[in-house]
């Protein structure tokens, strides 16, 4: 009986299919080989989605400083304030303007228009703003 | 509701200027969102190739095993 170097008795399987057994070996070898090449592929991906990332909160910095340079740049002035800088027309004008109401409406709205324009525009950015925070979270 | 405020003029058109630069540093933002999420879906894929790979992995092992113990 064949023995091997430590003195022990050597057995041998037969293995009916062997070039099935190298092919199997073989093609799990490459397979290994394949999931070593997307991980290689899936830290260049991480490393561009950390970029991203850094970028993303550089704008949201950027846009938060807007923000504060927009609510900075509102101005406070309320109706009562603006009275005082614009004192009220003489009683004399203001019974002409009764009789022709027409005339009186168009005047004096002038300065709410872009107001309400304001108004509007901060809502929209705020509603931007908040789907941009809803997709984020959702990564 | 609080009562209205009125804008001046001169500061109405800075408010708008600054209205311009948020708009387009959100469009931009959301560009950046888009392209993370491109980057993820694509990050999602090779998981998934990964996860196939080790399956044909394992299904070579067992063919192997199968052969020895036959």
């Amino acid at each position: 009986m064949k023995r091997n170097r430590e003195g022990m008795v050597n057995y041998f399987v037969k293995v009916i299919d062997s070039k099935e057994v190298r092919r199997d070996v073989l093609e799990g070898s490459k397979e290994t080989i394949a999931i070593l090449r997307t991980q290689d592929e899936i830290a260049e991906l991480r490393a561009r989605k950390r970029e991203l990332h850094k970028r993303l909160r550089r704008e949201t910095r950027e846009l938060s400083g807007l923000l504060v340079e927009l609510e900075a740049a509102l101005p406070q002035l309320t109706k009562k304030e603006l009275d005082g800088m614009f004192p009220k027309p003489p009683a004399q004008k203001a019974t002409k303007m009764k009789d022709s109401k027409g005339k009186k409406k168009a005047a004096p709205e002038l300065p709410k228009l872009p107001e309400e324009v304001e108004t509007n525009k901060l809502r929209r950015l705020e509603s931007a703003l908040s789907t941009i925070e809803e997709r984020l979270s959702r990564l | 509701m609080d009562p209205p405020v009125y804008v001046e003029i001169s500061k109405y058109k800075e408010l708008t200027a600054i209205l311009k630069r948020i708009q387009a540093k959100l469009a931009t933002a959301d560009e950046t969102i888009a392209e993370i999420q491109k980057v993820k879906a694509e990050e999602d894929a090779k998981i998934s190739e990964w996860r196939e790979s080790l399956e044909m992995i394992r299904t070579k092992v067992q063919g192997v095993t199968d052969t020895l113990h036959q």
